[in-house]
């Protein structure tokens, strides 16, 4: 049994169907990413199943029904989000972010620790720990949105677009240390980025999704090769 | 010198009631992000029914303990059954509902306990005699229990917000309420809360204030107009703001309605606005609000 199992999803905003039978896996420990184009319905699946959108079909994680729960019920059942534009909490201190994204823990050691763990990871956002989120840079901003989601110590990262609005060398960087992440702690992380030729760089398999429905995946090197997907997503 | 001192004292005890009521709407705003416009109703309720239990023969300290209570529930419910079903981007329709509030306790009020004004009994002994003499001026007990009261509600609502996870939920809640949620933070709770403390700070004012004003359905309106002022003067998001405004507030229309006399008693109002906008024109975020910054 997948981590992340998803059969037949659908969603809509009022009356506009965005999703039209979804179905995907994520194995345990597995990078997943899913490609399409604006509109086809990646970030609406991503907050189909963080449940912050009303949804029918079959999700489970870990072998829980996460399909009716609300997004706190997701969260302590072991799934972490970092939603597209970063999500920072702008009127709270670095650390503070920290600090919240372990709101469902209550390991205090454990917690003092993975927030030493991540101002190691990224010193740089050890050096402003004392400042309000709202004055880092892009890229900053986005690895506190990483660091803040890994707080709760997931199974499960979902990540929206994060290289939304960061220049290619730090969209080169967040996607190491998202592969460093997915490695050193055996995390699955389902990825869902326009870049595609990054994404498919540290995925092990891809699926595309096409106005509200979805593919068989593939291993990501082969989607890499081939001339359909090359054309319509790496523009090479 | 005595009338100075006398004035200044005069103005602490208005100041600290504007303090009380700006100092409940930053405990909605923070946990909320809205400003609570029946925060001022709700306290006059609370008297009424603070009132009610003693006209039951219950001790007027448990009368308000129980008051409190009242006004906490009161909260929840005007969160639960009127602001909850609005969602989340109803701005202006929970505006409303602070009006709808204000109207219907002000009316009940008036249905349930009639338009007289009552008297309410003090905590504290409150005889010509009873005050600490503080350089000639007259600080009276009553006066000086709502200052202590005062000081203990801030203390608790700011190690609240700054020391506890709790508090830092209620902050994440309302800097971001959507990042709030993937984080497993259930920003229902937290609104919930802010309107229950509102309620319970409302209850615990309403009942101190009104044997000074005496108890009517009209006692708290133009305290709420000085607490708005107050909460913006200091910063809707600072609690120690809002309550150092209100008490300037209290002591500058006390000293400048006493000296300029062209302003007397029936310009005071006009002083508090007029300082209000100076203030807000060279600091907008009020004297200790934070200034929201947001890089992208």
């Amino acid at each position: 049994m997948s981590l992340l199992e998803i059969e037949d999803l659908y969603a809509h905003y009022g009356a506009a169907d965005v999703l039209h039978g979804i179905n995907l896996t994520v194995d345990r420990g597995e990078v997943v990413v899913i490609l399409g184009a604006n509109g086809a319905g990646k970030t609406t699946t991503m907050r189909a199943i963080s449940g912050m959108i009303q949804r029918r079909g079959r999700v489970t994680l870990g072998g829980n029904d996460i399909s009716k729960a609300s997004p706190d019920e997701v969260v302590r059942l072991g799934l972490a989000q970092v939603p597209q534009g970063r999500g920072t909490i702008a009127d709270l201190t670095v650390e503070e972010n920290l600090r919240a994204g372990a709101h469902v823990r209550s390991d205090k050691k454990g917690i003092a620790a993975d927030i030493a763990r991540w101002f190691d990871t990224y010193p740089r956002l050890s050096e402003r720990r004392k400042q309000k989120a709202g004055l880092l840079s892009g890229g900053e901003q986005q690895m506190l949105a990483v660091s803040r989601a890994m707080m709760s110590r997931p199974q499960l990262l979902l990540c929206d677009e994060p290289s939304l609005g960061l220049s290619p060398k730090l969209t080169q960087e967040l996607f190491v240390s998202l592969s460093r992440i997915s490695e050193e702690m055996s995390m699955a992380i389902l990825l869902v980025e326009q870049n595609a030729t990054m994404a498919l760089g540290i995925a092990d398999r891809g699926y595309l999704i096409e106005v509200g429905t979805i593919a068989e995946s593939r291993p990501a090197t082969e989607l890499a090769g081939d001339d359909a997907v090359r054309a319509a997503y790496l523009g090479y | 010198m005595d009338l100075l001192i006398a004035r200044i004292i005069d103005g602490l005890n208005n100041g600290v009631i504007y303090a009380f009521l700006a100092l409940a709407l930053v405990c909605v705003y923070r946990s909320t992000k809205h400003l609570n416009l029946a925060q001022g109703e709700m306290a006059m309720f609370s008297a009424f029914i603070a009132f009610a239990f003693t006209q039951a023969g219950v001790p007027v300290v448990f009368a308000i303990l129980l008051a409190v209570a009242a006004g906490a529930i009161g909260g929840g419910l005007i969160e639960r059954v009127l602001v909850r079903p609005l969602g989340n981007d109803a701005d202006y329709s929970i505006l409303l509902v602070g009006i709808g509030v204000f109207l219907a306790l002000n009316a009940g009020a008036g249905l349930i306990w009639g338009g007289e004004p009552l008297a309410f009994p003090n905590v504290l002994p409150s005889g010509p005699d009873d005050y600490f003499s503080v350089f000639g001026g007259r600080l009276r007990y009553q006066q000086l229990l709502m200052m202590v009261l005062l000081g203990l509600v801030l203390a608790s609502v700011f190690a609240l917000f700054k020391y506890t996870k709790l508090g830092l939920a209620m902050r994440t809640a309302t800097s971001n309420p959507e990042s709030a949620k993937l984080l497993g933070i259930r920003v229902n709770r937290i609104n919930a809360l802010g309107w229950i403390m509102a309620g319970a700070v409302g209850g615990l004012l309403g009942p101190l204030v009104a044997p000074s004003t005496t108890l009517t359905t009209f006692m708290m309106f133009s305290y709420l107009i000085y607490a708005s002022a107050a909460a913006t003067l200091g910063g809707f998001d600072s609690p120690g703001g809002a309550v150092v405004a209100g008490l300037i507030i209290g002591v500058l229309e006390s000293l400048v309605g006493g000296y300029v006399s062209f302003i007397g008693s029936d310009l005071k109002l006009a002083v508090a606005f007029v300082l209000l906008l100076a203030v807000l024109m060279v600091k907008p975020s009020g004297l200790f609000g934070s200034k929201r910054v947001e890089r992208v």
